[in-house]
């Protein structure tokens, strides 16, 4: 896969994940429940002790992530390929930890989160592969 | 490719390092639910030694006044009364025969205080209901967090004294811990309380009146017994 189908792709799920962010960031500052049609946990899930970070919500986090990974995806070079390939990593970690307490800790799946952390999975999965490729500039 | 590679061990070790830093901040940093203090427990129960319990009542059946607490367990100005004037009020009135006490719980603070009340309205049918309550009160935690888990309330139940916590976390969808519940909301209609804790004083549930509503010292709860019990002589 070239490197612009690679960054193409990443543009999308970026964007995705601002999306899906940005909505979680707007219920929790509107003060209101996300719709939850699929797995009906999202309110008790948003409410627990896991939906903040050091008093930020982690929808906020998350949202401040994707957005730095647009951000260095549209940017050329080697320093914003490592700064996109470790906030999806960092991403994906932390999505991957939350998903693990919703199941055992919290007892409630919230659809929107589910969607995040499949996001910043292939998020992670595409800047790490850029990372790991050698630039197209340099294949003759 | 070997940079690449090494471009790549730097960036995984930071992103670790992050999620690490990430996790410790976390809630309880992910560790278990807290177990029940061992301290507090002793406490309730010499607090509650000898005295009997039966269902929702503490105290002797025949004492003269009853004094009614309507609870959320969830709620922390509940486990601040209880930590404070509750343990005198039992000791200069409740192991004294004078007083009989009922715990009411409301679910006013959502989807944890109906799992927490199911619970400890279980062991009610053990006649363990004040020991379960207090020893909640123990490890209450943020309201509304998700923290009241099965694996949360297994925890608080076995660390009651006489109580078969599998018999009782089984017993928390029997029809008899619904229809408790449902009395106490019906109980709750009639005499309008909206909020946690709500002390109401009388002779018996069909004629109490409202002491106060939030946290009641025990000079001033122990003012309102007195001349409850005049009103006996």
């Amino acid at each position: 896969m070239s490197d612009r189908a690679l960054r193409t792709a990443g543009l999308v799920l970026a964007v995705l994940g601002i999306a899906v962010a940005g909505y979680l960031v707007y219920v929790h500052y509107a003060d209101i429940d996300p719709v939850c049609n699929i797995a009906h946990g999202c309110h008790k899930v948003q409410t627990s002790a896991y939906a903040k970070l050091a008093g930020i919500p982690v929808a906020l986090l998350g949202l401040i992530g994707y957005v730095t990974i647009l951000a260095a995806l549209l940017v050329p070079g080697e320093p914003a390929r490592m700064v996109a390939a470790l906030t999806a990593l960092v991403g994906f970690g932390f999505s991957a930890y939350l998903t693990y307490r919703e199941l055992f800790t919290i007892d409630a799946i919230c659809q929107w989160c589910v969607a995040s952390a499949v996001l910043m999975t292939g998020l992670a999965v595409l800047c790490t592969w850029r990372l790991l490729r050698e630039p197209d500039t340099m294949v003759v | 490719m070997s940079r690449r590679l090494t471009l790549f061990s730097i960036v995984l070790g930071a992103a670790t390092a992050i999620v690490v830093a990430a996790i410790l901040l976390s809630s309880d940093g992910g560790s278990a639910p807290r177990a029940p203090r061992t301290a507090s427990t002793r406490d309730v129960t010499r607090i509650l030694r000898g005295i009997p319990q039966d269902g929702l009542t503490l105290g002797d059946p025949g004492a003269p006044v009853l004094l009614v607490e309507f609870a959320d367990l969830q709620c922390p100005f509940c486990r601040e009364f209880a930590a404070t004037s509750w343990p005198d009020i039992v000791k200069r009135y409740i192991r004294t025969g004078k007083v009989r006490m009922e715990l009411r719980l409301l679910n006013i603070l959502g989807p944890d205080s109906v799992k927490a009340n199911k619970a400890v309205m279980a062991a009610a049918l053990q006649d363990r209901m004040w020991d379960a309550s207090m020893r909640f009160y123990d490890v209450q935690g943020q309201e509304g967090s998700g923290y009241v888990t099965d694996r949360f309330l297994r925890a608080v139940l076995a660390g009651v004294r006489g109580l078969d916590a599998s018999r009782a976390m089984r017993e928390r969808t029997s029809p008899q811990v619904s229809e408790a519940l449902a009395s106490v909301h019906s109980l709750q209609s009639r005499y309008a309380v909206h909020s946690t804790p709500t002390l109401m004083i009388g002779s018996d549930v069909n004629d109490l009146t409202q002491l106060a509503d939030g946290v009641v010292s025990a000079e001033k709860l122990a003012q309102a017994i007195n001349a409850e019990l005049l009103k006996t002589v």
